[in-house]
């Protein structure tokens, strides 16, 4: 697999992407942080379900909107929530969806590892929005995808699906899928992800993240490229900080930042 | 976890690849149906009721006069059902897999599209016939209708309803899929109404304006009618039929290329399907 490289750009709007550069390498697991619209206009794009407005994108090697069944079936996405409304169970769907996937897992491992098994027989729509969020995730993952999305997959979860969602986001990576998931919260981010990115005002404005899982601090690491000057952030909310930095031009930015490390 | 029971090669080899998942497909859809007595109530349940009522001593009769005789009652609940079974259910069913994200999620997968409207179009077939069987042995049994022993009269009769499911499957997916807002649950049954009434089939059209029966006459639902008329009471040939007769080859003429339009406008609505398109 090659990584993947997005160039977007879209006019007005809090959903904004504008002129975005992300790399991400095969394997990697890359949290996106900041405005919600934009990681989800992001992720769609990716997923090949948004127009772009310009720019130069490849997911897996092809440019995801004209891309065709096969490499659809390459990519695993968990959109953002929305409630089942099919009457069959979260067994059948799972099964049915591995079904039309070239190499599926075992449905019944997959319903396992998201804590699905002891209502694998309850229709979805009568499940728990806790165990619909983790039906979807098991639907993203029965087909082993080699790119997953997941737009918010833990938003407003209990800690046990929390929970059972990052393992499964962990084992995924482990048998080599590269992940690409937002959040808003900088701590899944540095428990999770290889690296952050901070979205604001549509554009990228931290590269680079938390780093492995640092078991010393609770503090967030960034480093920020912004106006071609490199800075360091430790702590702090960095969603928040870069909404701030959206409102101010470049030179401000800096300064307020490298008052922030000093 | 032990992987009893579950086969890894599931895709099939290259010469089933379309029919085997659609066979599938019509399975899933079966069930769903199965389990979904709201849709089996207003789909299958209410026209059998409405024949049923047929029997009954005051109602029947003021039924049976709007309808304009006992068989054309009969044959204008078969018509409205294949609407309710084809068009009608499968928007429905379809818009909640459009607003649950189902239907993106199979656009993640090798499932053909095509494959998918296959189930849609199997169920709908599938449910016409059982209704439209259930319906004609209601009617010999409750009000004398004759069925003709004419091999070709069913014949004709087959070919009709294949190909009013078909349209009527392909325009229910297009409308499920249609971004804007107006295509709700209660605008599909008032579509319905709307033209199983301009269609001459429920009521008698004699007793219809003129303007009302020639609203109807684009419409698929009008030429299902006038077939399953010319096919179930050939006796019966009024002035209203007469005016758009020619034989059978304009009704199949007509329902074919509404089931053509169908078809390709349901693939182009899921095809086009983004999340920015909602």
């Amino acid at each position: 697999m090659r990584g993947l490289q997005k160039r977007s750009r879209r006019t007005a709007g809090r959903n904004d992407v504008d002129n975005l550069d992300l790399d991400v390498e095969p394997g990697e697991i890359v949290a996106l942080l900041g405005q919600h619209g934009s990681q989800a206009t992001l992720l769609g794009i990716l997923a090949g379900r948004m127009h772009r407005d310009g720019g130069y994108v490849r997911v897996l090697g092809s440019d995801p909107e004209h891309a065709g069944a096969s490499w659809r079936s390459s990519i695993g996405v968990v959109a953002s929530q929305r409630a089942h409304r099919l009457p069959h169970t979260a067994r059948e769907l799972v099964r049915e969806t591995a079904r039309w996937h070239r190499a599926p897992r075992d449905p019944d491992e997959v319903l396992y590892d998201l804590g699905l098994r002891p209502v694998r027989h309850v229709p979805a729509r009568a499940l728990s929005p806790d165990q619909q969020r983790c039906l979807d995730v098991a639907l993203a993952v029965v087909g082993r995808p080699q790119l997953l999305l997941l737009d918010g997959p833990t938003r407003g979860l209990g800690t046990a699906a929390t929970r059972d969602i990052h393992a499964v986001v962990r084992s995924v990576r482990a048998a080599g899928t590269t992940v690409v998931l937002s959040t808003s919260s900088p701590e899944e981010a540095r428990l999770l992800a290889d690296r952050a990115v901070v979205l604001a005002g549509g554009r990228c404005l931290a590269l680079d993240g938390p780093g492995r899982p640092d078991p010393g601090s609770a503090a967030v690491r960034l480093s920020w490229t912004c106006g071609g000057v490199v800075l360091e952030v430790y702590g702090g909310d960095p969603a928040e900080l870069a909404t701030e930095l959206a409102h101010d031009p470049a030179g401000g930015a800096s300064t307020q930042l490298l008052g922030a490390t000093a | 976890m032990s992987a009893v029971g579950w086969r890894p090669a599931t895709m099939p080899a290259q010469r089933s690849r379309w029919i085997l998942p659609a066979v599938w497909r019509t399975r899933l859809e079966l069930r769903r149906l199965g389990r979904e007595p709201v849709a089996l109530l207003t789909t299958l349940g209410l026209p059998v009721l409405v024949q049923l009522a047929a029997a009954l001593p005051r109602v029947g009769p003021a039924l049976t006069a709007v309808a304009g005789g006992t068989g054309r009652l009969t044959i204008g609940l078969v018509t409205i059902g294949i609407m309710l079974c084809s068009f009608a259910n499968i928007a429905v069913g379809t818009s909640d897999e459009v607003m649950d994200g189902t239907l993106d999620r199979l656009r993640g997968t090798q499932l053909p599209l095509s494959a998918y409207l296959a189930g849609k179009a199997m169920l709908a077939l599938l449910t016409s016939l059982a209704l439209a069987a259930t319906l004609l042995v209601l009617g010999m049994v409750l009000t004398g209708l004759t069925l003709p022993d004419r091999p070709a009269a069913w014949g004709w009769l087959a070919l009709f309803l294949v190909l009013g499911t078909v349209a009527g499957t392909g325009l229910g997916v297009a409308a499920a899929a249609e971004p804007r807002t107006w295509m709700t649950v209660p605008a599909v049954y008032l579509v319905v109404a709307v033209l199983a009434l301009a269609s001459g089939s429920v009521v008698d059209p004699q007793r219809m304006p003129l303007w009302v029966s020639d609203f109807g006459l684009p419409f698929p639902v009008r030429w299902l009618g006038q077939g399953l008329r010319a096919e179930l009471l050939p006796g019966q040939v009024t002035s209203f039929d007469l005016g758009t007769a020619g034989g059978r080859w304009p009704v199949v003429g007509v329902l074919a290329a509404w089931a053509v339009v169908g078809l390709v406008q349901g693939l182009r609505g899921i095809r086009r399907m983004r999340d920015d398109a909602r």
